[in-house]
């Protein structure tokens, strides 16, 4: 039964999909670009206020959600960034001829979808927060309908997702049979034995299909840097940080609920894409030039990482995958700010020579982008760092020893291109990239400047975030 | 006030100035560089000392005061805090580092005045100071390395600031890397020994380590002697000792208020420094010991020498400086931790002054440093003069009226009469004592005396003065805070350091009494003065002209620094440089481009794979999904 105590718990999604109706009807009586991009930013800010004012405790919002420290953790993460992403919206579509309202809505929809991913209990409940927020995307990644490679990367997405879905479907249906069970929590008490059967096990194979992609590990990442590059920025930001903590964070509990990961082989197929994801992902970032392509190449690599703490199947598994979500969020979200600040009319800046000498002409752009590549890198003294570092004390924790040698390996090789970035912003030559700047948004640059100082306190401070997430 | 609330201000002022003039010194106007760049230091010093005074009428005695600030991780039970430490020791370096680093600041406000980084000079120096608190605050191994990194990359950056397009940009360039290589063998050595520190006792907290180094290790056990051994190594480095002190005359290159402050004052004590904060080790290994007093009485020795022949008024100083911290090295092996330090104390304010004084004359003199083209300055800047003459009294330790006479005379006594000193020790440092009142008078007499050879370009203003009499009172008057024993048991700072260090154990069987000992080292000094006057001083000094009476091959022997220089190009430089040609094409290259070559490679078979087709991508997803349920179904 609903109680009405219950609906508390989710009062952050209600409230995002009351804000969604509203902004509608905003647009329906006055268009306005910033009115709608203010409403939209409430709206987060008061799903996050109750967000903060929940009580905290684990409960269950019916069946189907599920609400505890981590989904409270991701809600809160997401909200950040998708205030983070809709400030970014504004001076992006300020230059394009498209209608820019109705953005708003989906970008409302799709977090909500995502919101409600991390909280599921359920796959029914999972599949259709997936669902809300895949078909979001699509309008998204589209939502710039006059260039073509916009249509077609929606399309590719449209297409490829719906695959995954199938995948996902396919893999539920499966653990349906054998189990008669489709709640996270009765399938706890069915995963206890033995008990795994053939089945069952295709089961989790499919799921992990469909996970992959969500997540773009290989081999199933193929997708990303195309979707990247054409997708609007703040877009592309949103599917490299949203769309896939809000995935992987469901993805933990099935199976940490499920007990899947006990079984040897479910944990070596996933050891066995989480290193294939670290160095290909790393690999195909090596002689990339296109700065959006590399941060698709790299989110995989990252991705990877991630895979790593939760391979530890263990507490210290979880909060390590938990503060590096928080870390990578802040970069990607920080490197994605750097993009739509060059995004004039001229279009996106996104050639990695573009910023050649960008030291010289805007020394603290320069300082604050080096800072994003050298946590992406794990660079000590920033949040990559520690994020990383975090890991590994977890996986060490475990003796799982050959995934951490391919973390650290990679990471080597990932380092190559992150460095050339700044080295090509440090070369000493006339740039003329100020002209590129779309436009000198204040909310824009206090948000980098926030992420700037989120990504330093990290890496010196972080034992206020990990009491946050002491999960 | 509570002390352990506001010490963090004592390190972050610096910070800020640094921070404000590193990212805004373009944009703040000119004059208010050094208001910043001194007010941050000078108000550092302000809290300092009312720290100090709070620390002396309430501390108990061994008082240790600490704020902690953050943690900044933890794994299990190991712990990296941030936390500042405050106890007689470090108050005595922040109280030097602040104090003489204010007045220093002050002194470069006029000297760096038409400098075109002017801004960068203030951003670098507070760095500096920021750096130099950070070692001597820290209760951490990690924070300490890195305040002794940071005090290390200032002294490089410093060292080569005249970069631009100065005739001297590449010379300068090189000294600034040959002492951040020399003293990074140093540095390696110590990391080392931290490493060891570390996986031993399983924290990184000096304290914790100190206290508990004495139950685990026995007397002169292996792993005591390696872990002081590795110790010594660094801070042989850092304070420019045998063998690796060759960097220190080199560094010279840089401004003048630089060598007063780095490498006089406060950074090349760092050796000091560490060797005092982690005496307990040093105890364990009584061997280790010894080595220490040694290098410290053989450097101080050759030092002096070398000293005696140099042509180039800061050379002079940088020898001395050499020798100086030589007698520090040598108290330290002895177990007279406390005569180290009040030797440092003194040694700071004397041998800023000289840098400083040594500063305004080059300035005086249009960057003239060649004491053979000074002379007859005593009349026409007697400020400098006197304060000048003040710090050399002080640094050739003429008896009873300097500080100077003080301190050395108390590390020259217990290197005679400590249980681990010897007659060898003595007699060395007694030489070295004559040899240093020569030199310093040498110095004296051939910048102030006899006829003006350069004209005066420009007199010295107030901010230059000032600092320069402060520091040359401290000079005559710094020492009675800590008579010798023998005058009647007045000795407050030697008595404040006992309370954290031991007291130097005396041999019971010494024949001789410490009062025959002051009575040859003040005859010594005296005569090394009387020799110098006779030799430059007075009117038609042959020596003016002709130097010292050694013949050219000794000369140059001795002004090159024992030729070390040379000795290490051809053991070490040369055979490396010769080794890697030879070896320039061997398999190990092989090795790391065949690493970039297959990266490469999987870069280029990948990147295939993204071709943009989605019929391929939704293959890969296909093949993805045999693999898997392959892995799954088959294992």
């Amino acid at each position: 039964m609903v109680t009405v105590e219950a609906l508390g718990y989710i009062m952050p999604e209600i409230v995002l999909a009351i804000g969604a109706v509203v902004v509608m009807l905003m647009i329906a009586v006055k268009r306005n670009a910033i009115l709608t991009n203010v409403a939209t930013i409430l709206t987060f800010i008061i799903a996050l206020f109750f967000l903060i004012n929940q009580p905290q405790q684990d409960v269950n919002v019916t069946n189907l959600f599920f609400v505890d420290s981590i989904g409270r953790f991701l809600t809160g993460l997401i909200l950040c960034s998708a205030i983070v992403i809709t400030i970014y919206s504004l001076p992006y579509f300020k230059n394009q001829k498209e209608l820019k309202e109705e953005y708003y809505i989906l970008l409302i929809l799709a977090t909500l979808g995502s919101v409600c991913m991390g909280i599921s209990n359920h796959f029914v409940s999972f599949v259709i927060s997936l669902e809300l927020l895949s078909v979001s995307l699509f309008a998204l990644i589209g939502y710039l309908r006059h260039e073509s490679t916009s249509i077609e990367a929606a399309l590719k997405y449209l297409i490829m997702a719906a695959v995954a879905t199938s995948f996902i479907l396919f893999g539920f249906a499966l653990i349906y049979t054998v189990t008669g069970k489709m709640d996270l929590q009765g399938l706890t008490s069915f995963s206890s034995g033995s008990n795994m059967n053939f089945i069952m096990l295709a089961g989790f194979a499919m799921t992990i299909v469909g996970f992959g992609f969500k997540m773009a590990l290989t081999p199933f990442h193929l997708w990303t840097p195309d979707i990247y590059s054409a997708a609007p920025a703040p877009v592309a930001a949103f599917i490299a940080t949203i769309s896939k903590g809000a995935a992987f964070v469901f993805l933990l509990r099935l199976f940490y609920n499920l007990g899947g990961l006990q079984q040897e082989s479910v944990w070596i197929a996933f050891a066995a894409i989480a290193t294939s994801s670290m160095f290909i992902g790393n690999w195909l970032g090596l002689r990339q030039e296109n700065l959006k392509r590399l941060i698709a190449y790299s989110s995989i690599s990252h991705l990877g990482y991630l895979m790593v703490g939760f391979l530890a199947i263990s507490q210290d598994g979880i909060r390590s995958s938990m503060f590096y979500l928080l870390a990578y969020f802040a970069s990607i979200l920080a490197i994605f700010g750097m993009i739509t600040y060059f995004s004039g009319k001229k279009g996106e800046l996104i050639k990695i020579e573009d910023y050649r000498g960008l030291f010289w002409s805007k020394p603290w752009l320069a300082a604050v982008f080096t800072v994003i590549m050298l946590s992406l890198a794990g660079i000590p003294l920033t949040a990559g760092f520690l994020g990383k570092f975090y890991i590994l004390t977890a996986g060490m924790g475990t003796g799982k020893i050959f995934l951490l040698i391919v973390l650290a390996v990679s990471s080597t090789i990932g380092l190559f291109y992150y460095l050339r970035v700044v080295a090509v912003m440090l070369s000493r030559e006339e740039s003329s990239i100020g002209e590129h700047i779309g436009s000198n948004s204040f909310m824009l640059k206090l948000a980098m400047a926030v992420l700037f100082v989120l990504i330093i306190w990290l890496g010196v401070y972080p034992s206020s975030f990990l009491q946050m997430i002491g999960i | 006030m509570n002390i352990s609330e506001i010490l963090w201000l004592i390190p972050f002022l610096p910070l800020l100035g640094f921070l404000i003039l590193a990212f805004f010194g373009k944009k703040i106007p000119r004059g208010l560089v050094p208001v910043i760049g001194t007010g941050v230091v000078g108000i550092s010093a302000l809290i300092t000392i009312v720290a100090g005074i709070n620390f002396l009428s309430n501390a108990t005695p061994g008082a240790v005061i600490e704020q902690h600030l953050w943690t900044w991780f933890s794994i299990g039970s190991f712990h990296s805090e941030i936390t500042l430490h405050l106890d007689a020791l470090s108050l005595v370096f922040i109280f030097v580092i602040t104090f003489v680093g204010t007045l220093i600041h002050m002194f470069s406000s006029e000297y760096m005045k038409d400098d075109e980084g002017y801004s960068r000079f203030f951003a670098y120096m507070n760095l500096f100071v920021f750096s130099m608190l950070v070692l001597v605050l820290s209760n951490d191994l990690l924070l300490l390395y890195l305040g002794w990194e940071g005090v290390g990359l200032c002294s490089f950056l410093l060292i080569g600031f005249y970069y631009g397009d100065t005739k001297d940009a590449e010379k300068n360039a090189l000294a600034a890397r040959k002492s951040f290589l020399v003293t990074r063998i140093g540095d390696t050595s110590m990391i080392l020994g931290f490493f060891l520190l570390v996986k031993t006792f399983n924290t990184l907290n000096i304290s914790e380590i100190l206290h508990t180094a004495p139950q685990v290790w026995s007397s002169d056990s292996t792993l005591a002697v390696l872990a002081a051994a590795l110790l010594l190594g660094g801070a042989l480095g850092k304070s420019a000792q045998l063998p690796l002190q060759t960097w220190l005359p080199d560094a010279m290159a840089g401004p003048s208020p630089v060598s007063a402050l780095i490498h006089a004052a406060t950074m090349v004590t760092a050796g000091v420094y560490l060797l005092t904060r982690t005496y307990s080790l040093f105890e364990l290994a009584p061997s280790v010991q010894i080595v220490v007093a040694a290098i410290g009485a053989i450097t101080l020795f050759i030092a002096s020498c070398s000293a005696l022949v140099q042509r180039d008024i800061k050379r002079v100083l940088a020898y001395s400086t050499i020798s100086q911290i030589g007698y520090m090295f040598l108290a330290c092996g002895v177990g007279a931790w406390s005569a180290a330090i009040f030797h440092f104390m003194i040694h700071a304010f004397f041998k800023a002054l000289l840098f400083l004084g040594a500063g305004a004359i080059i300035l005086a003199l249009h960057h003239e440093q060649d004491m053979f083209k000074m002379g007859g300055l005593r009349k026409k800047l007697p400020v400098i003069f006197w304060t000048f003459l003040f710090g050399s009294a002080a640094l050739a330790s003429l008896p009873l009226i300097t500080a100077g006479f003080y301190s050395k005379d108390a590390i020259l006594w217990y290197s005679f009469a400590s249980t681990k000193g010897s007659v060898w020790l003595w007699i060395l440092g007694s030489v070295s004592a004559f040899l240093t009142a020569l030199y310093t008078f040498r110095m004296v007499f051939l910048t102030f005396y006899g006829d003006q050879k350069t004209e005066i370009s420009h007199y010295p203003g107030l901010a230059i003065k000032i600092p320069l009499i402060i520091l040359g009172v401290l000079s005559l008057i710094g020492g009675f805070i800590e008579l010798p024993h023998n005058f009647g048991h007045f000795a407050p700072f030697g008595d404040f350091l006992h309370t954290i260090l031991p007291p130097a154990v005396l041999n019971e069987s010494v024949g001789v009494s410490e009062g025959v000992l002051q009575l040859v080292a003040g005859v010594l000094a005296l005569l090394g003065l009387y020799l110098a006057w006779n030799m430059y001083g007075k009117q038609n000094a042959t020596r003016r002209v002709s130097d010292m009476p050694f013949s050219p091959e000794v000369a140059s022997f001795l002004a090159s620094g024992w030729n070390f220089d040379k000795l290490y190009d051809t053991l070490f430089v040369r055979p490396m440089v010769w080794l890697s040609k030879i070896d320039e094409k061997d398999f190990v290259d092989g090795i790391y481009r065949g690493i970039g070559w297959f990266n490469l490679e999987m870069n280029e078979t990948f990147s295939r794979s993204q071709n943009g087709k989605l019929r391929n991508y939704l293959i890969g997803i296909g093949l993805g999904a045999f693999v898997i349920l392959t892995i799954i179904l088959a294992l």
